[in-house]
């Protein structure tokens, strides 16, 4: 359950000011999928960020499995990430130069998991986005839709209890979209983590079983498509 | 993260970069090489000395003077020195300048040999024989020299005693007289007889007393200076050792009892005669360096100045850590400079992979990893400058090494470069932690990275 609680985010000083997040309140089930869209500068990005834990908000709360973010220090925030979050970018973020297998490891070393268990965990995370033949080629010579995958069995490889996506497809053409949508709601479905995409595509946002819009800073729309969540 | 981790991610990460990296290190590569060749050569130059000393002087003797003048190390003392029947002027420059010299006396000989704990005195006899020859052969100029036992020389043909004197009327000839005495070869010559000559100093009084007595009608013939010719045996033909410290011509070697009648007849009536610069003295249970030890302060309390040949080779020594120390300061400048090298290389290094960073950091990796990951990068690339310049160093000291040994001739067996495995791989260690301590600030800057604006780079 990821609690936001009368969240704003003031970025500037003074005169400057830029209130990106404007006093939002908003809580997810454990397990759901959720859509947050808008168009750009409505406050998505940063509403995913203080979520994740990457920025702080200027006021308010956020509070995710009944640990509020902001009271954590910063190396128990970091050990929190790498344990139960990952991310999946529009751009991939996927390192060119070393190869899939390498790519997916990272999370696990990041998360010191055991050594002994990361070989099979990675095996599994790339068989789960169909990448196992690939795991030894560079990732430079994937597609895009390919990568997008890799990035998602990284994103998976630790079965985080949240994924927050930023712009999934966005690079991508609708049928490689529509591949990637599939595989993230999989995953949802599989390891029942609550997974959070950040889009302005209104037919993936429609996919979700919770929508979130937001228009300068502030939640100008919820929709609940029928029952949510597990609890 | 496991720095285990940490380590493997720096270094495939390097790989990525290839050319840049090796760019990179190639600047610390020449330091290494420099530092590397500099200890081997320091290395290599301590050995020889160690061997030349051993080789040429008995560590159970001393060097007794009654002047430190005579190690000559240091400025010569310029000051008047009290006239003393002792002192001796010697030439030591071209320019005709000289240097006053306190000699060793038949009085201070006997003290010394009064003493306990010194078994035996050797007198350095400064021998002048006119010339050598040998029946039907014509006549050579020479410089000889009382065999020392401590010194070896290499030998052509025949034997050496093995530790004692030769035997009066044996003699060493060096290899450059064999073919010029009319010998086939240095075998024949062993055996074979040779003269010396040697002369009387004039001793007929002053100009005005010669005047006088011719003059008065006297015969003045007898008194020309006496000369004598010396009969001896070869028993050994010497050639130039390479752990000789005889810069000039190699001399003749003659025994003990033998140099002692060449010395007196050929000084006797002279001022020096009987006084000595310095003399040999082989101290009892010297092998043990406390007794000599022992022996030089109860000497110096005594006014003499003494000399092992510790100290010879510690005064050695000491410039070659001088010069290895000079050499050495331009190899760390190098060092110095490929830290600059190391440090642009990690901030583009930071600045090509802010997205990377921005990711780790998304993904819970701590600013400590970051940090630490970005060092040992740098670590790396001191890791391989160092295996690059010490390997270099290595494969070039090698192939030159038989090459220089000739050109200094050194002697078989010697190399000026010595490389030693321990100060390679403490020097390549420290290369390393060089290497990381320059990775810092670029380290630094990609810790301090906010995750969110660097994913923001597109």
């Amino acid at each position: 359950m990821i609690k936001v609680k009368n969240v704003s985010k003031i970025y500037g000083k003074k005169a400057n000011t830029f209130r990106a997040l404007d006093d939002v309140s908003l809580e997810i089930p454990d397990g759901s999928t959720v859509a947050i869209v808008g168009k750009s500068g409505s406050g998505k990005s940063t509403l995913m960020h203080v979520m994740g834990g990457l920025d702080h908000p200027t006021s308010g709360t956020v509070t995710v499995g009944g640990k509020q973010l902001s009271k954590m220090k910063p190396k128990v925030l970091d050990a929190f990430r790498a344990g139960e979050m990952s991310f999946v970018f529009q751009a991939f973020f996927v390192e060119a130069n070393q190869t899939c297998f390498q790519n997916v490891m990272l999370p696990l070393e990041i998360a010191e998991v055991s050594r002994s268990s990361r070989a099979a965990k990675v095996k599994e995370a790339l068989a789960a986005v169909q990448l196992s033949e690939k795991s030894h080629a560079k990732a430079r010579n994937l597609s895009g839709g390919q990568k997008q995958r890799l990035a998602i069995a990284r994103s998976i490889v630790n079965k985080p209890k949240l994924i927050f996506a930023d712009e999934p497809t966005g690079n991508l053409d609708s049928v490689t979209g529509e591949a990637v949508m599939k595989t993230l709601f999989d995953m949802n479905k599989k390891l029942g983590s609550t997974l959070i995409i950040v889009t302005h595509d209104h037919d993936l946002a429609a996919r979700c079983q919770m929508q979130v819009e937001l228009k300068d800073g502030k939640i100008v729309n919820r929709k609940k498509a029928g029952k949510v969540g597990k609890k | 993260m496991h720095v285990t981790d940490v380590i493997r991610r720096s270094g495939r990460s390097l790989r990525s970069a290839k050319a840049r990296t090796i760019l990179t290190s190639l600047a610390i590569a020449v330091g290494g090489f420099t530092l590397t060749a500099t200890l081997a050569a320091g290395n290599g130059v301590r050995e020889y000395t160690n061997r030349l000393v051993a080789s040429n002087f008995d560590p159970a003797e001393l060097i007794i003077g009654r002047d430190k003048e005579v190690s000559n190390t240091g400025a010569p003392d310029t000051k008047p020195k009290e006239y003393d029947e002792s002192v001796a002027s010697l030439t030591v420059s071209g320019d005709g300048s000289s240097v006053q010299i306190k000699q060793v006396t038949q009085s201070d000989l006997d003290e010394l040999r009064s003493l306990p704990y010194i078994e035996q005195i050797r007198e350095n006899y400064q021998l002048s024989i006119r010339y050598i020859t040998r029946s039907g052969q014509k006549r050579f100029t020479l410089s000889a020299q009382t065999f020392n036992p401590a010194q070896k020389p290499e030998l052509k043909a025949g034997v050496l005693p093995s530790s004692a004197d030769f035997a009066a009327g044996e003699i060493a000839l060096p290899d450059g007289y064999v073919s010029v005495l009319g010998f086939a070869d240095a075998n024949e010559a062993i055996g074979q007889e040779i003269s010396l000559n040697i002369a009387q100093q004039f001793n007929g009084g002053s100009a005005e007393e010669l005047l006088v007595k011719i003059r008065g009608g006297q015969d003045i013939s007898m008194l020309a200076p006496a000369e004598k010719n010396l009969s001896f045996k070869i028993v050994a033909i010497t050639k130039k050792a390479a752990t000789s410290i005889n810069f000039g011509t190699l001399p003749v070697l003659l025994s003990s009892q033998d140099a002692k009648e060449v010395y007196d007849f050929t000084t006797s009536g002279s001022a020096n005669y009987g006084k000595f610069m310095f003399v040999n003295a082989h101290i009892k249970d010297g092998a043990d360096s406390n007794r000599i030890v022992e022996a030089q302060s109860d000497l110096t309390a005594r006014g003499y100045f003494t000399l092992s040949s510790k100290e010879i080779q510690q005064s050695i020594t000491q410039i070659v850590n001088f010069l290895q120390i000079l050499v050495g300061v331009f190899g760390l400048i190098t060092v110095v400079a490929s830290i600059f090298g190391i440090v642009n290389t990690q901030y583009i290094s930071v600045l090509e992979r802010t997205r990377e960073i921005g990711l780790m950091k998304a993904l819970g990796m701590r600013s400590r990893d970051v940090r630490r990951l970005f060092m040992l990068e740098a670590g790396w690339i001191g890791f391989l400058g160092g295996v690059i310049g010490s390997g270099a160093a290595l494969i070039v000291g090698s192939l030159l090494n038989p090459w220089i040994t000739t050109k200094l001739d050194l002697g078989a067996g010697n190399s000026l470069l010595v490389f030693e495995p321990i100060q390679i791989v403490l020097l390549i260690l420290s290369l390393v932690i060089v290497a990381i301590v320059a990775g810092f600030l670029p380290a630094r800057k990609a810790a301090k990275l906010d995750p969110i604006e660097a994913l923001r780079t597109e």
